[in-house]
């Protein structure tokens, strides 16, 4: 059993994610003073700073341990057949009255923004509004479809032929540290120091990486099931979960959560379009 | 290397379904078939394969028409512009190329008709409505079990006689013979691990099975992007048309993409035609 790290306000504060930019470098410091924080990987894995996990295996935290649980942009990482299992997890670490936070992508926005950039390049295919067709169709299902690392994804957005609201409305902030736009122009920060405890995981990254020639399959950015409200709803009430609310953007009933809001970006708006969700273990 | 049957001047290419099977035999000695390989299930000893990634296997200016039934969306983009070109080569002055893909269009409108319905109606068959739209929309980009997410839903008997046809038209049989169909596992079989462990050994890189057998979906087509492909390949005269209609000279006579039981497509795709 991993033991439980407490805030200074004595809560018990969880975030798993698989994006190690977000949780690994830009909110490394917030993350290590206030929460707990798990990786998940779709390889075997393990290492401790900060813990890792693989998809589908229960986490090795006791039960009832936490009062908050964030799980950001990982759940369409898992099969169709992992969902309720996951969110069983969950409810098992929570205490009574704790809340789950989900954000994801949600198949229904990229549903609209994908018709409304169709019709735009329809009626008129200039440079800009092929970029942003381009851009609505990456975002629906390049993550599912690429065979190497960044994809369709990567070439459209290099190309620099979008307007700046299509990126936004494909992807928010998310890819600003790819195009060097914005508070990301002078690229990423420095990594935080590695756990020499850790050494072992990154060589066997680094090893998996040189086999696979960095295939997505491996490295985990294949997003394998596509959600909307209404299969997260039915999940969450399958694995026991009560009150559940779609919350917009920065909303959430974690109190002080304004003091973290891992999901803003520097310019105050949404990192990641998608979808955010809260229910509480009752 | 064309094999010993006598030149047709037509080339139909397909790629997967039980049901099409008896459509393609009244195409007899008119047409020469041959289907996508690497196949993904269904397939019988007879089948004349070829891999529609690679050069196709037939001199150039060698066709008047060639219909590839369902074969981009399980192309890479890449891949599929060279298909398209290597179509380009084949056949003879104004020869036409019929391509037939998912309509992604329709697809999404239709799901998020669905949402709509459950947002102001929020009734369980309706909910139950989203995810099978959700299912036939997305499904085959992200599964990574042969048959998916979406087989599972079929055959577990949660669509209805009515869902089912506006999905898939005749493609799938009937209702009854959709739902007898085998349950796919939902995880990965032990089989299906051993077999993608082995492709990273052979080929040094992963790839899934759903992909390897080029069941999955790799690119999104539509009333925009498919006729640009076409037009990038230089094809000229690029139009899209109904499942009955076709500059292919007595199309009507193989009624492929029409229904032989009701006044609907056999299959509902999205169906462009240039020529060459």
């Amino acid at each position: 059993m991993i033991p439980v790290r407490h805030a200074s306000d004595g809560r018990a504060l969880l975030v798993v994610s698989r994006n190690s930019v977000a949780f690994d470098i830009l909110h490394a410091e917030t993350v290590s003073r206030d929460w707990n924080s798990v990786l998940l990987s779709i390889q075997p894995a393990f290492g401790r700073n900060p813990v890792k996990a693989r998809i589908g295996r229960k986490l090795a935290f006791p039960s009832a341990g936490f009062d908050v649980i964030y799980l950001s942009h990982v759940l369409e990482h898992h099969q169709d057949h992992q969902l309720v299992p996951a969110l069983r997890d969950m409810h098992r670490l929570l205490k009574p009255g704790g809340v789950l936070r989900i954000s994801t992508p949600d198949v229904e926005r990229d549903a609209r923004l994908y018709l409304a950039a169709l019709e735009r390049a329809l009626q008129n295919p200039s440079e800009e509004n092929q970029a942003a067709y381009l851009l609505a169709v990456t975002r629906s299902i390049d993550q599912c479809v690429r065979s190497e690392g960044g994809g369709e994804m990567k070439r459209v957005v290099e190309d620099r032929l979008w307007r700046d609201e299509d990126l936004d409305a494909a992807y928010g902030k998310a890819l600003d540290y790819l195009v060097g736009r914005g508070e990301s122009a002078r690229g990423l920060p420095k990594r935080p120091r590695r756990d020499v405890r850790d050494l072992p995981f990154a060589l066997w990254r680094g090893a998996l990486a040189l086999v696979s020639k960095g295939h997505p399959a491996t490295t985990g950015e294949y997003d394998v099931s596509k959600l909307d409200e209404f299969v997260l709803n039915g999940a969450l009430e399958t694995a026991g979960f009560a009150d559940i609310r779609r919350c917009e953007g920065h909303e959430s009933r974690i109190r002080g959560w304004e003091r973290w809001d891992f999901d803003r970006a520097a310019d105050g708006t949404l990192l990641e379009p998608g979808l955010y969700l809260e229910a509480l273990r009752p | 290397m064309s094999s010993g049957a006598a030149e047709t001047g037509r080339l139909f290419i397909w790629a997967a379904g039980a049901v099409i099977r008896t459509k393609i035999e009244r195409l007899d000695r008119e047409w020469e078939v041959v289907r996508f390989a690497p196949p993904f299930h269904g397939v019988s000893g007879t089948d004349r394969m070829i891999d529609a990634a690679r050069p196709l296997p037939f001199a150039g200016n060698r066709f008047n028409a060639i219909y590839a039934r369902r074969i981009l969306e399980h192309l890479a983009p890449d891949e599929a512009h060279a298909f398209v070109k290597e179509a380009r080569r084949l056949l003879a002055a104004n020869g036409i190329l019929r391509v037939s893909v998912p309509d992604t269009e329709s697809l999404a409108r239709d799901y998020l008709a669905a949402v709509e319905r459950a947002r102001t109606d929020p009734q369980p068959h309706i909910i139950e409505d989203v995810h099978a739209k959700r299912l036939v929309y997305m499904d085959q980009f992200v599964r990574r079990v042969p048959g998916g997410a979406l087989a599972r839903h079929i055959v577990s008997g949660r669509m209805s006689e009515e869902s089912l046809r506006h999905a898939f038209g005749d493609a799938l049989g009937t209702r009854d013979e959709a739902v007898k169909s085998r349950m796919p596992p939902a995880a990965p079989a032990w089989r299906q691990r051993l077999k993608e462990a082995g492709r990273v050994l052979l080929r040094r890189r992963w790839v899934h099975e759903t992909h390897a057998r080029r069941e999955a979906h790799l690119w999104i087509y539509d009333r925009f992007s498919l006729p640009r492909l076409l037009l990038d390949a230089g094809f000229t005269d690029i139009r899209v048309v109904g499942p009955d209609t076709s500059a292919i000279a007595g199309w009507q006579r193989w009624t492929l993409d029409v229904s032989d039981s009701g006044a609907h497509p056999f299959e509902p795709s999205l169906i462009v035609e240039g020529r060459a």
